[in-house]
């Protein structure tokens, strides 16, 4: 994190490297297309996304917001102490991050299979097409996050410093990224479980 | 400023409540339909607002990132909003 | 490359909208006897297409091998995986060549070879996105004083890489825009592949010209 002072407009700068804000900036708008198509598909047919919302457990979605919360919390301490050049705690601190993420995707598998069960497949109407998918694509993106940071882990109890030239911005760049993930979560778990 | 917990710290405790807020207010529960779909995107938007600036350090980045990422989320909104509470189509 | 396959796609094939997996057999096998020329010239046509586009593999492995470490890995992981998922959309376009051979065959064969040509086609579209990934891996662990290419364009590769794997979802829709006629199936990968193809090209001029003048001269490793 920044020093105090860093508000200043002469100080301002991009959090990581430029070319990453593509692949966010991607992200955030296939994400965006994502979300317009969840709602077109409502408007066809509000009862079915009605009933789909109902069928979906609210506590686990909840507790499922829960963990990438708490993630990003884990990943913004790594990030900082990481920046503070103190790298057992930001190892800690990243690897408790990545295990927020896969706690989350239990917690996925484990409602996925209790629709699976109910017989709730993506093609049982509209409303799970997209649910599935678009969980399924973001969960994607958990697990490629969850995946750098626990490389970034080992690397960290391996050497102590990043190989790669670019240190500092990397370690940053992976928490953007994972912020990211969190942050279109907070949408999919709007659309899908409170207001469908 | 010393603060008792430390500023990230603050931030996930909004976010935690906000969720729980969110959820109370879900379609469904305690409020009408048309008005608990604005408040939960509402509730949403912000808190997605509050990870790009706090986490995601949007405070500190330049002018236009900021309008970029601000006119985004409004647009998102009205975009959601609109297509929530429009009437049903067929098409 | 651009050209060729727009002009397939376009104007022999006409498969763009993409026929709809959810049409009957009767209707698709309309489809085939009334384009038949077209598919035939477009299936043909395709082979060089797919000869080009494994040119532009063998380009883009051989520029891995300038970068910083050179992994082996990454480079053969192109070569290979981007490869082999290209022949599999030749088989694809063999498919749909074969559904237009015979107009007389039955109405549910034709079916059967544009089920099988879709499939093919963008199935294995993680295949090709895996080798657009170690394309992207090697570029941002280049060297960053000398890079071959610029930075940015390792995370343009990663983010065609991850948009390109949603059509794997085609088997398991006919309607809505996870089937292969839809926004997510077929739209968005190939917009992005044909964002893709200009955006490498362009590089690939220029990389041209500095190894021409001398820059990137030092082998790394």
């Amino acid at each position: 994190m920044m020093p105090p002072g860093t508000s200043h407009p002469r100080n301002r700068r991009l959090p990581a490297e430029p070319g990453l804000w593509i692949v966010l900036g991607g992200d955030l708008f296939m994400f965006t297309l994502f979300f317009a198509t969840i709602a077109y598909y409502r408007g066809l047919d509000p009862v079915a996304f009605a009933v789909g919302r109902e069928s979906l457990s609210l506590v686990l979605g909840v507790v499922n917001t829960f963990f990438l919360l708490t993630g990003s919390w884990f990943v913004v301490r790594g990030v900082r102490y990481y920046g503070c050049a103190n790298r057992t705690d930001a190892a800690r601190y990243l690897l408790l991050g990545a295990v927020t993420g896969l706690l989350f995707l239990f917690n996925k598998a484990i409602e996925w299979s209790e629709l699976a069960r109910r017989e709730l497949t993506p093609n049982s109407s509209e409303f799970y097409m997209v649910y599935y998918v678009f969980t399924a694509i973001h969960g994607f993106h958990v697990v490629i996050g969850s995946i750098l940071l626990l490389t970034i882990y080992g690397k960290l109890q391996r050497q102590g410093v990043l190989a790669a030239s670019p240190a500092d911005e990397s370690v940053a760049g992976v928490g953007l990224f994972w912020h990211m993930i969190d942050l279109l979560w907070i949408m999919l778990f709007s659309l899908f479980y409170l207001s469908a | 400023m010393k603060l008792s917990i430390s500023r990230e710290t603050g931030v996930w405790l909004i976010l935690v409540l906000a969720t729980a807020a969110a959820t109370y207010f879900s379609v469904g529960r305690q409020l009408n339909g048309s008005v608990a779909i604005v408040v939960v995107f509402l509730i949403a938007l912000a808190k997605m607002r509050v990870i790009l600036f706090e986490f995601m350090e949007l405070r500190h980045a330049p002018l236009f990132m900021r309008l970029l990422a601000d006119s985004w989320l409004i647009s998102l909104f009205v975009i959601l909003v609109v297509m929530f509470l429009a009437p049903t189509h067929t098409v | 490359m651009i050209v060729l396959n727009g002009f397939i796609w376009l104007g022999c094939w006409e498969f763009v909208p993409p026929p709809s997996p959810a049409l009957s057999a009767e209707e698709v096998a309309l489809i085939f006897r009334e384009q038949a020329f077209g598919i035939r010239l477009g299936t043909a046509l395709y082979m060089l297409a797919i000869a080009l586009g494994m040119l532009c593999i063998t380009t883009t492995s051989a520029a891995m091998k300038r970068m910083y470490g050179s992994y082996n890995t990454l480079v053969f992981a192109n070569l290979l995986i981007g490869g082999g998922g290209l022949l599999i959309t030749n088989i694809a376009a063999i498919f749909w060549g074969a559904a237009a051979f015979r107009p007389d065959q039955p109405a549910a064969q034709i079916q059967m070879l544009n089920d099988l040509g879709w499939l093919l086609f963008l199935l294995p579209a993680p295949t090709v996105a895996l080798a657009n990934a170690a394309l992207g891996v090697a570029t941002l662990l280049d060297d960053p004083q000398k890079p071959v290419f610029p930075r940015w364009y390792g995370y343009f590769c990663l983010f065609v890489a991850a948009f390109s794997i949603s059509s794997i979802v085609t088997g398991m829709f006919r309607t809505g825009p996870f089937s292969w006629t839809g926004l997510f199936g077929f739209y968005v990968p190939m917009t992005i592949a044909f964002m893709w193809l200009p955006v490498t090209a362009v590089l690939f001029l220029k990389l041209g010209g500095r190894i021409s003048r001398g820059e990137l001269s030092c082998p790394s490793r």
